[in-house]
């Protein structure tokens, strides 16, 4: 019966997602239905969260009703919208799958299945999850209970432990949850996680089906979805996932964007990039690269008139106009919106230069670490150190810059960060923890640029048949 | 990339893949067989044992508008997060307000906004002479309600 009440709470952000889906602009790339859905999820959690955060400043009740008002109508219009496939889904979508690819969909749903069952072993209150129940699950748990983003929550002095300036994505998913199931269940709440990392791997292999055949998408995405680091915070229920689903996503969509010029592709991008500063604060930094980044590749390379390249760049700041109120009331409360602006004084920056030494070692350390990583970070750095030329051309600069810049600004917040740097980089894994949100893009480049796996994989389906 | 080198790279990631993921089956099945089957609260419990069971009798005595206060007259041995006694470090205090929610839990002294009447004393020799003992939760923890106080 909880199970099927969980269910139950994905209705309402999958149909909100599933409409925005469908309202997304015609004349571009069509998804196939895996990918639509996992859209829809994604999509779905950011667009009520932000609803329900509206609705508590108006004072308004979270009733299903109410949050999906403003979806019935484009709903039924989206009903009346027919799609068009221009140039979209590869013509090998409808062959039916070999036996590699089912074997590779075996694992994959081993792999999900045990997540589940892992993750249902323990609440979220177990101690080892820090961030999980005293920041994540304090803030689901208190606006589950009163049914609202609670301003005393905020002011009060017993709770400041919590965080009070983080974002609230995961906290209002989580009390969406809980709204829904009729109580405070830290067990089947964890569920929520290997959904986000399913939703990530469909939309990463549909990343990949634009450059490689489907396959070999299939096969890569396998290998990503047996990174430890990547399973391992799937069990944790911390934001890391969902913050890897919106960044990882708004990057590789914004790239797309810049170099096949789809408004599709822009507009999930950017909706992307909201949701990300939505889940974490790195999100909003990693927006304002990614925003300079691809904004400057798109306004430098595209042969569209003015007028067009200035209306692609008002979508394209449309995060910081969804994102305005939660800051606002954050200065209204008289709350700093991140612990490190503070920081950001010549003073600080001319004492703690000196740290950068033990930032770079940490961070080399940390890379070389295979329990952990796999080999893609070596791989990784030995692949560009080799191929550089190939890194940096474009379209592929743009994506290569951007996650080199992520990289860098998080040297940059060890750099600047008001805690001890050994510490801060070590505590809780912490600094795994944020390289996650790089990893996948890592992961990318590196991806794209084997060759010929197919003919590999031919040879090893035939070996293994004969 | 050449497909040599591209072979490889598969090839060796996935080895140390299957090698890493057997380590964890074994290790996540095998560590924890006491969770297997059990109810939440029964999770909770065996979690976060002595917490847990202060946490109910909280529940029970203090009312939910009333904010509590640990008295802590043991400073933390270590500068670390995690706990390394079952009271009065970091993960108890803030796990105790976890579970206690909505009602307000100190810490600090220089924190408290408001009267305090109840006390949560992990101390056999502490004296507050304007309390009372209201529950003793194990042979150290008790709980303390002020005398006259709602």
């Amino acid at each position: 019966m909880i199970f099927l009440r969980f269910f139950l709470s994905l209705v309402t952000p999958c149909f909100i997602g599933w409409t925005a889906v469908t309202l997304l602009p015609r004349r571009s790339a069509s998804f196939s239905n895996i990918e639509k859905a996992s859209l829809s999820f994604g999509l779905g959690w950011g667009i009520l969260t932000l609803e329900m955060f509206y609705a508590s400043l108006l004072k308004l009740p979270w009733s299903p009703f109410l949050l999906l008002l403003p979806w019935f109508v484009p709903f039924l219009f989206s009903l009346r919208k027919r799609e068009k496939k221009i140039g979209g889904i590869p013509s090998d979508q409808k062959i039916p799958l070999n036996s590699l690819e089912r074997n590779l969909l075996l694992f994959l749903l081993f792999l999900f299945l045990y997540t589940v069952i892992e993750g249902l072993t323990f609440p979220l209150t177990h101690y080892d999850l820090w961030d999980a129940w005293s920041i994540w699950g304090q803030k689901a748990k208190a606006f589950a209970l009163r049914r609202s983003v609670d301003l005393s929550f905020f002011t009060d002095p017993s709770r400041f432990y919590a965080h009070q300036e983080y974002p609230l994505l995961l906290p209002l998913s989580e009390s969406w949850i809980y709204l829904t199931l009729g109580k405070i269940d830290e067990q089947t709440v964890k569920l929520l996680f290997p959904l986000f990392t399913l939703s990530f791997l469909v939309l990463f292999w549909g990343s990949f089906r634009r450059e490689k055949s489907r396959q070999t998408s299939l096969l890569l995405v396998t290998l990503l979805a047996t990174l430890p680091i990547l399973l391992e915070y799937t069990l944790r229920a911390y934001a890391e996932i969902p913050l890897t689903l919106y960044y990882t996503l708004s990057t590789l969509y914004l790239y797309f964007w810049c170099k096949e010029g789809k408004g599709t592709d822009l507009w999930i991008g950017v909706l992307f990039s909201a949701f990300s500063a939505w889940t974490k604060n790195e999100g909003g930094a990693l927006f304002a690269v990614n925003a300079v980044i691809f904004g400057a590749t798109r306004f430098l390379t595209s042969s569209s008139p003015v007028r067009r390249k200035i209306l692609e760049g008002g979508i394209l700041l449309l995060p910081l106009l969804l994102l305005l109120p939660w800051w606002l009331f954050l200065k209204k409360l008289g709350i700093s919106s991140s612990e490190f602006f503070p920081q950001l004084k010549g003073a600080v920056l001319s004492t703690n230069f000196s740290r950068l030494p033990i930032v770079l070692k940490t961070f080399f350390w940390k890379l070389l670490d295979i329990q952990r990583w796999n080999f893609l970070w070596v791989g990784f750095f030995l692949f560009g150190a080799v191929s550089w030329r190939e890194l940096f051309s474009f379209p592929k600069a743009s994506l290569t810059v951007a996650l080199l810049c992520h990289l860098l600004l998080y040297l940059f917040i060890y750099v600047i960060h008001p805690l001890d740097v050994l510490w801060a980089m070590n505590v809780d894994d912490s600094f795994n923890r944020i390289l996650l949100h790089a990893a996948p893009l890592a992961f990318f480049l590196l991806g794209s640029s084997l060759e010929n796996l197919d003919t590999f994989l031919k040879a090893v389906y035939t070996g293994t048949r004969t | 990339m050449n497909p040599v080198k591209s072979f490889i790279f598969v090839l060796a990631w996935s080895f140390w893949a299957v090698y890493v993921m057997s380590c964890f089956l074994v290790g996540s099945f095998l560590t924890y067989p006491y969770f297997w089957g059990k109810d939440l609260e029964e999770k909770k419990r065996f979690l976060d044992g002595e917490l847990y069971a202060a946490a109910k009798v909280c529940e029970r005595k203090i009312p939910a508008t009333e904010a509590l206060f640990f008295y802590n007259p043991i400073p933390a041995q270590k500068k670390h997060v995690m706990h390394t006694t079952p009271f009065f470090q970091e993960h108890d205090r803030q796990k105790l307000s976890y579970y206690l929610y909505p009602r307000r839990v100190y810490w600090e002294k220089q924190r408290v906004k408001e009267p305090i009447h109840y006390v949560l004393v992990y101390h056999t020799q502490l004296e507050l002479p304007d309390f009372e003992r209201l529950v003793t939760l194990s042979d150290t923890i008790y709980l303390l309600k002020k005398r006259g106080g709602k």
